[in-house]
Order: structure tokens, then sequence, then C-alpha cells
């Protein structure tokens, strides 16, 4: 177990392989080596932390277990995706609608928190799980990724793209999307 | 936190609290198909994303075929930043006349390829040869290709001998897979040097004309007799 201590000072007891995910920790660890000292992390409020360190139980927490994968390798497995074309209508009008309900909810309540998690994230070098959270919806089953207007607002990104350049753009990427 | 209460009060665009750096991580280890999403939501991530969009470039459908190299031919610069490009596009009735042609122009734009994998029966026999023929990729470093098994009129040379021209234009190979429903014999007098070489998997008369000394040293060939 490794102890972790917050800016707002709370303590944390967690595990070590999950700790070490993170590469700052992780190098952190090696430097001190086995020991009892608290590991401050002035950066970090527990809120977060708790977000980061904790298995999924529902779409608002983070998945760190089964998403943030390897952060040391360069390589991140990319999600299986059902393939689009086997996909009937309603399914895929079902799956828009969970992706508008939930994110919703999440922009509203969670914007600054979601922004605190990537910049978390970032300074804890765990950057395979910035990759996943912004793109996708909370939902285990589901992997889809978010059309672009949903990640404009979540990011607060002004399309600066004319109509025009917006459906050259959409069908220049045609390809990429053929799955 | 003050940064990102800050970026949440005032609704500060990601870029101005994110380094570009971190961006472009996100970017690389996203999913082809985020990569265009990301791709169209603003300048800037347009920017961030297009050489990456395009580094790696893997097809299997007509379609999506189709869209990518008329897109590459309309944008050449897009073709620069190919690195790795795989067709692997089953044959279908539907495909037209002129895709074959539509793949050549688009290849061509392609001077950085290091990568290339084309499946059977995607180009015809005509622009199989003239792959083979004209295709030049200084910094090839696989190739994945189908020699055709029938000469064709209008080429001197029959389509062993193309292969065997393709390898001597790329000494910067290191894995070369060459199919051909035929046997495939070089031409006698003919030593090809691809000093790098270290897989092969292909026809065995074919690797007696290879001189390769990376794979004489021992890694992994396997040729098939015929």
């Amino acid at each position: 177990m490794v102890l972790l201590v917050t800016s707002d000072n709370e303590q944390f007891q967690t595990e070590k392989d999950i700790v070490e995910r993170s590469v700052l920790i992780k190098n952190m660890l090696e430097d001190v080596g086995e020991s009892d000292q608290p590991i401050p992390l002035p950066n970090v409020s527990s809120s977060v932390l708790k977000k980061v360190t904790q298995p999924s139980t529902g779409p608002t927490e983070i998945d760190v277990r089964g998403r943030y994968l390897s952060t040391a390798s360069t390589t991140v497995e990319s999600p299986s995706r059902p393939p689009i074309l086997e996909q009937s209508q309603d399914e895929t009008r079902k799956r828009t609608t969970d992706i508008s309900e939930w994110d919703q909810k999440f922009i509203t309540v969670d914007q600054e928190m979601l922004f605190e998690i990537i910049l978390a994230a970032n300074y804890l070098d765990i950057k395979s799980l910035l990759c996943r959270r912004w793109l996708q919806d909370g939902s285990q089953h589901d992997q889809g990724a978010r059309p672009p207007e949903e990640i404009r607002k979540l990011f607060n990104i002004v399309n600066d793209f004319t109509p025009e350049e917006e459906a050259q753009i959409k069908k220049e990427n045609e390809w990429a999307e053929d799955r | 936190m003050v940064l990102i209460q800050r970026a949440h009060q005032e609704s500060m665009e990601i870029s101005q609290w994110l380094p570009n750096e971190v961006l472009l991580h996100i970017i690389e280890h996203s999913p082809k198909a985020d990569q265009a999403t990301l791709s169209s939501i603003s300048k800037l991530f347009r920017g961030l994303c297009l050489p990456v969009l395009y580094r790696v470039v893997k097809i299997k459908g007509y379609h999506a075929m189709k869209s990518f190299c008329s897109g590459t031919i309309e944008n050449p610069s897009r073709g620069d930043s190919v690195r790795s490009f795989t067709l692997d596009v089953p044959y279908s009735s539907s495909h037209i006349e002129g895709h074959s042609a539509l793949i050549l122009a688009a290849l061509k734009l392609m001077p950085k390829l290091e990568h290339l994998s084309v499946s059977e029966s995607i180009l015809d026999t005509h622009h199989g040869h003239l792959l083979l023929e004209q295709g030049s990729f200084p910094q090839l470093i696989s190739c994945n290709l189908w020699v055709p098994s029938d000469a064709l009129d209008g080429f001197p040379a029959k389509p062993s001998d193309l292969g065997v021209a393709f390898l001597a234009r790329h000494s910067t190979l290191k894995r070369v897979h060459l199919h051909s429903e035929d046997e495939m014999v070089p031409p006698q007098p003919v030593r090809i040097s691809l000093p790098n070489l270290e897989l092969y998997e292909g026809n065995a008369a074919f690797i007696l004309a290879i001189d390769a000394i990376a794979l004489k040293r021992g890694p992994t060939f396997l040729a098939f007799p015929g």
C-alpha cells in the first residue's frame, strides 16, 4: 500500500499497482524506495484523486482499472467497437439518446471536475486515461465516439470553420470513419 | 486549481490550459475514427490531427478506398504524411472501372511511404504491372505485393522481371512479401542487393536472386516452392 496526500491534506491508502499506473508516482516510488512516508500530491485534490484511483461504479466514475492500461507503453489498445453497419437504426438512435442524456448531466454538473481530472491525469502522467475519457461516454458497453458538437461543448471549443469548410472536411474524413 | 476554476467559469478553450503536446498525445493514442472527429472540431485541432490521421492508413472497404484516394488526389499534401498504407479490400463486383488508376495516382503522392501492402485482386492486371514497373518509394521498409501471373501486351518485361526491378529500386527494404500464383523465375544474370532484408516470404526461386547480408545472418524467411 502507498500513502498519498492530496492538496487539501487528505490521506489515501492506495494499492501500489494502481498508483504505479501514474508515471509520476512510479518514478517517485523508485527514487524514494520502500518508505512509510506519504507522497505529497500538491496539484491534485482529494475529490479528483478519488475519481482517478477508484474503479468505475457508474457512468460518472472513471474506469481506472479497465481503461488506463499501460502508461509506460506507447501503445494503447483501441477499444472494440460494434461495427456500425451492423447496428439497426433503432439501436443507433437509442445510443445517441443515451449519450446525450448522460452528457447533459455530465456537462452541467461536472465540467469543472472533468477539467481537473484532465489536468491531474496530465500532472500524474496517466496520459492514456486522458485519451479515453474525453471522447467517450461513460457506459461500459458502448465505446462510441462523441459527435464533434459535443466535444466542442464539453471543452469550450469554438467552431471556427465555415459551414462549407465543415462539409468539405466531413467528406474528406469519410475514409477514416468507414469502419 | 485556480486555473481550472477560471477555465470552467470563463469557458476557456481546452488549448488555453492544456499544452499542445498533451493534446497531440491524446490524438495520437485515439482510435482512427476519433482522430477524424477531432480533426473536424476546430482549425487548431485540424492542424494537430491531420499529420497523425494520415500517418497510418488502413483501408478495408471499397467506399473508404475511393474516398481516401480521391481526397488525397484533391489535396496532394496529405499524401506526404502517409508512412504506412494498407489496402485490404475484398474483391467486390461493385468495383468500378478506373479504381485501379485512382489507387495508383494516390500512391504516387506518397513519397515518404515506409510500409505498403496491397491485397490480392485490388489492382487490375494492367495497374499491377504499372505499380511494379513505376512504383518508387525511397524510404520503403516493408512491402506486401502481388505479382500478376500473366504477361501483358504493351509491357516488354514479364511480371517476374518487373518484380525484380521493383525490389532492385528499393534497397531500403527489410521485409518483403511477394506473392504470385505462378512460380516467378528471376532472370539469371540479375542480382538484387537488399542489404537490410530480414524477412522474405514468397517464391523460393526468387530468393536466389537476392543478395541479403542481413538475411544470411539467420532471421526468418519462408520460401514457397512454386
